[in-house]
């Protein structure tokens, strides 16, 4: 089965920021690509999870490598095979400041076509410079992206391409749509998308194999519009939201019913409303901090890719939301499947990251002659020495630039979980009654919700109370202490295939559990 | 957790099992009676070092009958000494798995955990030997060894299961708190040890 | 009548209820009677298990049975009065003194019919024979002392005191008693060689006999001449006629207590009395025995619970019993020695010098079984030595048991202690020194012209009464005692 994620705009950025660790956890399928749209190139949130997502793939790459250092199927570490382009993010339109006007080629339009034109958009909305986005306004997007020919000879339509060719071959392909239903790139592009998508299965003749999932976004999150934006200014206009949302809710309705472009579409949404802390028009300032809601659409997908999910004739929509109450509960969040138990899969992923970041890593991080300290405990010796050792040189390897460079990737991803979570966990209940009960992040980090580039900030050690409290991690009893995590990782059995530094972080990440 | 002591008492029973089941075998030889022939070992030797015969002849005393008070007295000083030396060290088997160990490098501390877990072990060791040897009333074979030779007895007695000790913690410590046993990092570390 | 047997109704007529009956009234009898002897059985098993003794095999104490002579009988009494010339002195009264010589005569005489079922009054010295009692009467007037022969035969039979034959009629009467009255002025000739044989032999056969000597010395006031004095150089004799005072002696053959009767009825003698007032060293006696042990404790079981001191006989497990006389102390004690207290007055002769050392024959086994209920094991004979300890005051004898040995606990222990006389306390013979005259000094006493004249030979005589009762000394077995006894640490 080939899978394909499409995120739009920086909601779809945002959600798979959360696929991206969920696939960490071993909640994604075996295999997938990843691409974005977003007409937005600086977009913070897109570059953040550009630059997720090469880390994600960079060490994945080195720790699944056969010769050297490989998990091994048999770990859900890092278990999807997450690949994308070299450019992950689509941009609709191209050059330097694109207009409507200028895609549409106005100039050269009858009178008639232009009179029509006119009257959708206004000036302003035609000659506004696309090149940060459509600044929600879905129906500029619209437009642009329906003008912009779906070429196959474009990276990221190649791929789209090539899926339906395997579709052909009798391979099942899914391709899954994250975007938000208000906003601007998002609601334009979601349902245009799917669209040109099932038009290529058209023009290929691909009857079947190809199913089109999407995760839609409702109103999750606002800002407060600083009084100081000048008057003729076009950005995303928050209580525009809801009244955009109806209308298009609307429309996705008849959508469903005449056409059915998607086979599953999951709906979700947050209430009350997140107050986002800084309000940017676009760019790369314009970044917001990960969100509860937004995991929904993450756990939406990898449920979607999942082989368990069979993709029924009719159209499906799911919806989902929390409980009733004030506080956000692990129970909030659902499985991905029978098999993939999400609250676990994540849990294990966080215990890891704490105790890679704090225990481990900086133990294996630098030259043999300081790391040798470890060289006669248990799980050294079994676990780094005898899969480092190499004969040639009488000595373990652990202190070569290759292996250091894992060992510090993995230091750094382990601190992307981490801040992930944490920002997740405060940011998500910002300015509101609700309270947020997954897990305990003050004894490891601080949060400065001012600070829009580093609002998390994790300690740089912990001290022995600090290490305590790791056993009141998680606000659901099922808490293990860092003890417990030594303890297994002298006792769990290792996979005969695995390598290298693969065997550690994989017994490393099954003591976790 | 349980699972971990489960596998690790193997290894704990295994080094016990060195030093304990020649103990055994010795303390079934020392209740056989007098006449009957060991198949272990003959336990005259023990009678011979250890006893003060002149002083069991003085008082009149059969030296086989004494011969059999000392090695029934003998037997229990070891029965005592060996399931003194299980639960100490037993205790420490199980109870390592419980230490927080919770990152690299903590576990040679609590070396001094050990340390005082062996000498507490050495303290019971040497106070069974003298309950037996010296306070207690219990076996009045005890008055049938001389000074000297008691003395020896609590010596090797003491550095026998001392050493029983010692091997089943190399061996039966849980498996991240080795550093903290004299010698028991040096063990290779294997998925089955 | 329906009676069932194991579920089976059996129906019976009228004779065969009576005689079934009757039957099974029997059968309860007989039941009972079973039942009572059953009980009896393990009664007796049981308490002769619990009594049963737990002690080695050992030889039992020659313990002296009772005697069977009836110990009120009284005997013949013999009063020998010395009936030498120079006797009479102490019959005449001097201005200077008290005399003393015939309120004792006296004394004594009544004493000595009081002793025995008949008395009989001899002489010796100038004449040696049996005389009548209206002579015996005279013997504190000068008229006894006459001497009717030469005055050269009388002055030469003066000169021999002739003690010896006295000695020899007293070991032939070896159940009477023997009172002799003489001032004991022995010539030297008398106790040299033969002559002091003489005297030693019936002594030997007076101390075989257990019999004791009796001493008393009493200085008396004296008016008369005393003869036999040895000039210097050894040549020949002469008398003395200026002393007023001089000593007397009473010498009493017979049984401690009999000699022990004759003292005090001497020291109750208002005259002694108050001559002692004035000069405490007017009287002297001593006894000399070979054999100061009265009698055996085991004998006529005079050991008792009381005399183990340091054992309760409240605590647990005490028993004392007599095994055939010997005395057997059972207990179990932690203690680690014991100590058994004996009265002196229970087995020493009255008045005698009583005994200076014991000899004390051990015997220890020992059993590593302490209940006694393991076959298998079986006492032993132990080979420590020097376990017991005596001490020995005026009062009583102390035996120390295990003082210096550690036994070792846990064992059951048996001892039996065989206490012997090894040497007789010292004879107070010293006293009489002060008394004494010899050869050598016997002209330089003369020659100072003394007013109290000693005794010639006294101490030659005294030390060979002693020495032969020395020599005739046997180990006497004072006591028995057994302890069979438990040790606890």
């Amino acid at each position: 089965m080939k899978n394909f994620l499409i995120g739009i705009g920086g909601t779809g950025a945002k959600c798979i920021e959360h696929l991206v660790h969920s696939c960490s956890a071993g909640l994604g399928p075996d295999q997938l690509w990843v691409g974005m749209i977003d007409q937005d190139e600086a977009n913070g949130n897109v570059n953040k999870t550009k630059i997720l997502l090469n880390k994600y793939i960079n060490l994945r790459d080195s720790l699944r490598n056969e010769n050297k250092n490989d998990l091994s199927n048999s770990s859900n570490l890092l278990k999807t095979k997450i690949t994308t382009n070299n450019d992950s993010v689509w941009l609709p339109l191209k050059g330097a400041d694109p207009s409507l006007k200028e895609i549409v080629l106005f100039d050269a339009l009858k009178d008639e076509v232009k009179g029509l034109l006119s009257c959708l958009y206004d000036p302003q909305e035609k000659e506004m410079n696309l090149s940060e986005g459509f600044r929600g306004r879905p129906n500029i997007g619209a437009a642009a992206m329906l003008a912009t020919a779906a070429n196959e000879d474009d990276p990221f339509w190649a791929q789209i391409y090539k899926a339906i060719d395997a579709a052909k071959g009798g391979e099942e392909v899914r391709i899954f749509i994250i975007g938000s239903i208000f906003g601007g790139t998002g609601a334009s592009g979601f349902p245009n998308i799917a669209r040109k998508i099932r038009a290529i299965q058209s023009e290929k003749g691909v009857l079947s194999n190809v199913n089109i999932g999407g995760a839609l976004m409702l109103p999750y999150f606002d800002y407060e519009v600083p009084d100081d934006i000048g008057e003729g200014e076009i950005y995303a206009k928050p209580n525009q939201f809801l009244d955009q949302t109806k209308a298009a809710l609307e429309y996705y309705s008849k959508l469903f019913e005449s056409d059915k472009i998607f086979n599953q579409v999951y709906v979700a949404g947050w209430d009350p409303i997140t107050r986002v802390s800084k309000f940017e028009v676009g760019g790369n300032t314009q970044f917001n901090s990960p969100l509860f809601v937004e995991t929904y659409a993450a756990l939406g997908a990898l449920r979607f890719f999942c082989e368990d999910n069979k993709i029924q004739e009719n159209q499906e929509i799911f919806h989902i939301g929390k409980n009733d109450s004030e506080d956000i509960l692990w129970s909030d969040i659902p499985n991905v499947s029978v098999n993939l138990n999400s609250k676990d899969s994540l849990m294990n992923l966080v215990r890891f990251a704490f105790s890679y970041n704090w225990m481990y890593g900086p133990a294996l991080k630098g030259s043999w002659s300081k790391i040798k300290k470890y060289s006669n405990e248990h799980w050294f010796k079994r676990l780094i020495l005898s899969n480092t050792y190499e004969d040639t040189i009488k000595s373990s390897t652990i202190g070569h630039e290759k292996n250091q460079e894992i060992i510090s990737s993995m230091h750094e991803y382990s601190q992307d979980i981490l801040t992930w979570i944490s920002d997740m966990n405060y940011s998500t209940v910002l300015e509101s009654d609700q309270k947020m009960k997954l897990i305990y992040a003050d004894f490891f980090s601080e949060y400065s919700p001012k600070n829009n580039s580093q609002k998390i900030s994790l300690k740089e050690k912990l001290t022995g109370s600090d290490k305590k409290e790791f056993k009141n991690l998680f606000h659901d009893n099922e808490n293990i202490t860092l003890a417990k995590i030594m303890s297994n990782i002298s006792y769990l059995g290792t996979n005969k295939d695995q390598k290298g530094l693969g065997v550690f972080m994989d017994t490393l990440f099954r003591s976790c559990r | 957790m349980i699972l971990n002591i489960l596998k690790t008492l193997p290894w704990f029973i295994l080094g016990s099992a060195i030093f304990a089941v020649p103990s055994i075998l010795l303390i079934g030889a020392l209740f056989a009676p007098v006449d009957v022939e060991s198949s272990f070992l003959g336990t005259e030797w023990v009678a011979e070092r250890f006893m003060n015969l002149d002083g069991i002849l003085e008082d009149g005393q059969d030296p086989a009958s004494a011969t059999a008070d000392f090695n029934y007295m003998f037997a229990w000083l070891n029965v005592n000494l060996l399931i003194s030396t299980i639960v100490i060290s037993l205790g420490w088997a199980i109870g390592s798995h419980f230490l927080n160990i919770d990152e690299p490098g903590k576990a040679k501390f609590f070396a001094i955990t050990w340390i005082i877990v062996s000498g507490l072990l050495v303290g019971i060791l040497l106070l069974v030997n003298y309950a037996i040897l010296l306070w207690g009333d219990t076996f009045y074979a005890a008055q049938d060894i001389t000074t000297a030779s008691m003395n020896t007895m609590v010596l090797l007695t003491t550095i026998y299961y001392g050493l029983m000790h010692w091997l089943s913690c190399v061996l039966g410590t849980a498996r991240q708190a080795r550093s903290a046993v004299l010698f028991a990092n040096q063990l290779p570390a294997r998925n089955y040890l | 009548m329906t009676i069932n047997f194991y579920n089976n109704n059996i129906e019976l007529v009228d004779s065969e209820q009576f005689f079934l009956l009757g039957l099974i009234f029997k059968n309860l009898i007989f039941m009972r009677l079973k039942i009572k002897l059953l009980f009896i059985f393990f009664f007796s098993i049981f308490t002769s298990s619990a009594f049963s003794v737990c002690e080695p095999d050992f030889k039992m104490p020659e313990i002296p049975l009772v005697s069977e002579e009836n110990k009120n009988l009284k005997n013949k009494v013999y009063v020998w009065y010395d009936a030498s010339l120079s006797m009479s002195g102490f019959t005449k009264s001097q201005s200077e003194g008290v005399n003393l010589f015939g309120p004792l005569i006296n004394e004594l005489q009544r004493a000595s019919q009081s002793l025995g079922t008949e008395t009989s009054y001899n002489t010796f010295g100038s004449r040696f024979e049996t005389i009548e009692e209206d002579r015996a009467s005279l013997v504190t007037t000068a008229a006894f002392y006459t001497c009717t022969q030469s005055a050269q035969a009388c002055a030469s039979k003066d000169r021999i005191n002739g003690i010896n034959k006295v000695f020899n009629v007293a070991k032939k009467n070896t159940d009477s008693t023997v009172i002799i009255v003489t001032d004991l002025f022995l010539s030297t000739s008398e106790t040299l060689a033969k002559n002091a044989e003489r005297i030693k032999s019936p002594l030997r056969e007076i101390f075989n006999d257990g019999k004791s000597i009796g001493v008393f010395g009493i200085s008396s006031s004296y008016n008369g001449k005393i003869s036999g004095i040895p000039t210097e150089g050894g040549e020949g004799y002469s008398s003395y006629s200026l002393a007023t005072k001089r000593p007397f002696f009473i010498i009493v053959i017979g049984d401690g207590q009999d000699i022990n009767f004759i003292k005090s009825k001497l020291e109750d003698n208002q005259k002694l009395q108050d001559s002692l007032a004035e000069d405490p060293e007017s009287y002297k006696f001593t006894m000399i025995t070979s054999n100061v042990v009265t009698k055996n404790l085991n004998t006529e079981k005079m050991i008792s619970e009381k005399n183990l001191v340091n054992i309760s006989s409240q605590s647990e497990d005490y028993k004392f019993k007599y095994l055939d006389n010997l005395p057997v102390y059972q207990f179990k004690t932690s203690e680690k020695d014991y100590e058994i207290k004996l009265k002196n007055s229970d087995f020493i002769v009255k008045g005698s010098n009583g005994v200076e050392k014991y000899k004390i024959e051990e015997h220890l086994w020992s059993l590593r079984d302490p209940s006694c209920k393991d076959k298998k094991k079986k006492w032993g004979k132990s080979t420590r030595e020097n376990l017991v300890k005596t001490q020995i005051s005026d009062d009583t004898l102390s035996l120390i048991f295990f003082e210096d040995t550690k036994l070792k606990w846990g064992y059951r222990w048996f001892m039996i202690a065989n206490i012997y006389t090894e040497k007789n306390g010292s004879s107070s013979q010293d006293q009489f020194k002060s008394w004494d005259l010899d050869d050598s000094n016997a002209a330089e006493h003369l020659q100072s012209e003394p007013k109290f004249f000693k005794t010639l030979n006294l101490m030659n005589l005294v030390e060979m009464i002693n020495d032969v009762a020395n020599e005739e000394f046997k180990p006497t077995l004072v006591a028995s005692i057994a302890l069979n006894f438990e040790l606890e640490k």
